[in-house]
């Protein structure tokens, strides 16, 4: 049973600007272990920023981030990944040539050589095929999958080697209504399994729901943090998302 | 099964050839086209698997002759013993050379490549002393006596590389490389340390095209930097794009369209012979054209498509 209390990510201080853009303006906040964690706020508010310094595609300017109880800040993406980070992107980012399986195999083959489970590949790939709703689609060419299936083959691909954290960013982009309930599901059933959950989401329904806490980002700087009930009566939040009404 | 059967069938064709052969020239020449085979076998895990375009493949081959040359010539080692040290030597340099080339992609890594076959022909030239230069060195033993010995054992090289090559590709090591072909941003994030995976396949590629370049040496008797040059590089990137990358097989069709084709005309063309950098730009251009794939892509849709003809 994980241990709600103890954060299993933590930020302090982090910056990152882009020429004269501060993108992340001295951001500082943890990531309990086993919660739902939303990530909102406007475009460009720097969410995505974010995921990409914790994943070390982005070298931090200043600040730490530390993940179990490790210093991973401008750490390689690589190391971070076996480090048990895993994450999605914004659009679709697959190996579109290959078909659904050889994913799956990329996705784990140095992850599960890492942890000396290799002789259960074939058992793991159907496992999250099956929990992903692609096992009919296995030996499909990757490319020629729907958007919703693309999207949930990224994450199956997040997900086979069980993360201990898990970035989700904006993964119901473009679904319709019955494709982001299939998706609120599979995440709270990732929960279940004890994956800390961090998503991005434009979809205010899905982030609501879904998320334990919510952190509201506006110009790179944290401008509300709260339950769902606190966020969504914020004077702030509603100024960035609604804008100032003129006197 | 009926590949491999296939592929045995056509290993005992090939070994048949010099029977045939009525002339010393022929065995050369198919020697020679053996040797090019080979090289554009060995960078074409480079070039077609991890989609690098790499224009340095004549400094490995040329790494791999120079030791062979510079050991038995000065040191006066056996060849046999040379020929285990060349890959050697060419592994070291290709994994330095790894290290800042390979932080390049696409055409600048085409540009930096081109250019460090530029420098080190320019240093084989200019170290003269050590190397000969373009006059070159001659009365480097040979490995064993014959044209006919040679051809046996390219033909032993060229089925070891494409055995090497078959297993690497079917291994992790292999699903690595496409997912650095296909999205090489992408692959670190499921825990692939691509830096290391890319030397190390350019370092073991460059050991085994100077394994080829250290027997080249050897069945010449004679090196000189004029093997080493831009020129040389770019026909083995043209026999693999020719042939088609990325395949096991493209590159010895691509070395018999760019390598072979011009050398058996050279009796036909005549006087004609002094286009075939021409002949070999043109054939380049036309199967970019028509066949993105190269030779064996177009060979496999017109196969794809006379199936589907006959299903009807």
């Amino acid at each position: 049973m994980a241990n709600r209390e103890r954060p299993i990510l933590e930020i302090h201080d982090l910056c990152k600007n882009f020429g004269g853009i501060r993108a992340v303006d001295e951001l500082s906040f943890d990531v309990k272990q086993g919660e739902i964690l939303g990530l909102l706020g406007p475009n460009g508010s720097g969410k995505t920023t974010i995921f990409n310094l914790i994943t070390g595609v982005y070298e931090a300017d200043s600040g730490g981030i530390r993940f179990a109880d490790h210093d991973i800040t401008n750490e390689l993406s690589y190391k971070i990944a076996l480090k048990g980070i895993s994450r999605t992107f914004q659009t679709t980012k697959i190996f579109p040539k290959q078909t659904v399986m050889d994913n799956i195999v990329i996705a784990m083959i140095a992850r599960a050589r890492k942890r000396h489970l290799f002789h259960e590949m074939d058992q793991k790939v159907d496992g999250i095929l099956e929990f992903t709703h692609l096992r009919k689609e296995k030996q499909a060419v990757a490319g020629d999958l729907t958007h919703a299936e693309q999207r949930r083959l990224m994450l199956a691909m997040a997900l086979i080697e069980e993360p201990d954290l898990l970035l989700l960013d904006e993964i119901t982009a473009g679904m319709s209504g019955e494709e982001c309930n299939e998706l609120m599901d599979m995440a709270k059933k990732i929960r279940e399994r004890g994956i800390t959950i961090v998503l991005i989401e434009h979809n205010m329904r899905v982030a609501m729901t879904l998320s334990d806490r919510v952190l509201v980002l506006n110009f790179g700087e944290k401008i509300a943090e709260g339950t769902p009930a606190e966020i969504t009566t914020n004077e702030m939040v509603l100024e960035a998302f609604l804008g100032r009404e003129e006197q | 099964m009926s590949t491999l059967f296939i592929f045995i069938g056509f290993v005992i064709l090939v070994l048949m050839l010099p029977l045939f052969f009525t002339s010393g020239y022929l065995l050369r020449l198919m020697v020679t086209i053996g040797f090019s085979i080979a090289t554009a076998l060995c960078f074409n895990l480079v070039i077609g698997y991890m989609g690098y375009p790499s224009l340095c493949q004549s400094v490995f081959y040329g790494v791999g002759g120079y030791t062979m040359a510079l050991i038995t010539l000065r040191l006066g080692v056996s060849p046999w013993i040379a020929l285990i040290l060349s890959p050697i030597t060419s592994f070291v340099v290709g994994y330095l050379a790894a290290i800042p080339f390979l932080k390049l992609r696409s055409m600048f890594f085409a540009i930096g490549t081109l250019a460090f076959t530029g420098v080190v022909n320019a240093i084989l030239i200019n170290l003269h002393d050590i190397t000969g230069a373009e006059a070159g060195l001659r009365g480097i033993p040979r490995l064993v006596k014959g044209d006919t010995a040679y051809f046996y054992i390219l033909v032993i090289l060229i089925i070891l590389i494409l055995f090497g090559t078959k297993l690497l590709i079917d291994s992790y090591w292999g699903k690595i490389l496409v997912a650095i072909r296909e999205d090489e941003d992408l692959a670190p994030h499921f825990g692939i340390n691509t830096a290391k995976y890319k030397r190390l396949t350019f370092a073991l590629t460059s050991a085994f095209t100077g394994l080829a370049g250290a027997m080249f040496i050897s069945y010449q008797t004679y090196i000189s930097s004029n093997y080493y040059t831009i020129g040389s590089s770019f026909s083995i990137l043209a026999c693999t794009v020719v042939g088609g990358g990325g395949t096991l097989l493209g590159p010895i069709l691509g070395a018999l369209v760019v390598i072979g084709a011009p050398e058996l005309l050279r009796e036909v063309l005549g006087g004609m012979y002094v286009w075939r950098p021409s002949f070999v730009g043109g054939v380049m251009v036309a199967v970019i054209l028509l066949f993105p794939g190269g030779i064996y892509g177009g060979l496999q849709k017109l196969a794809d498509y006379l199936r589907k003809r006959g299903e009807k």
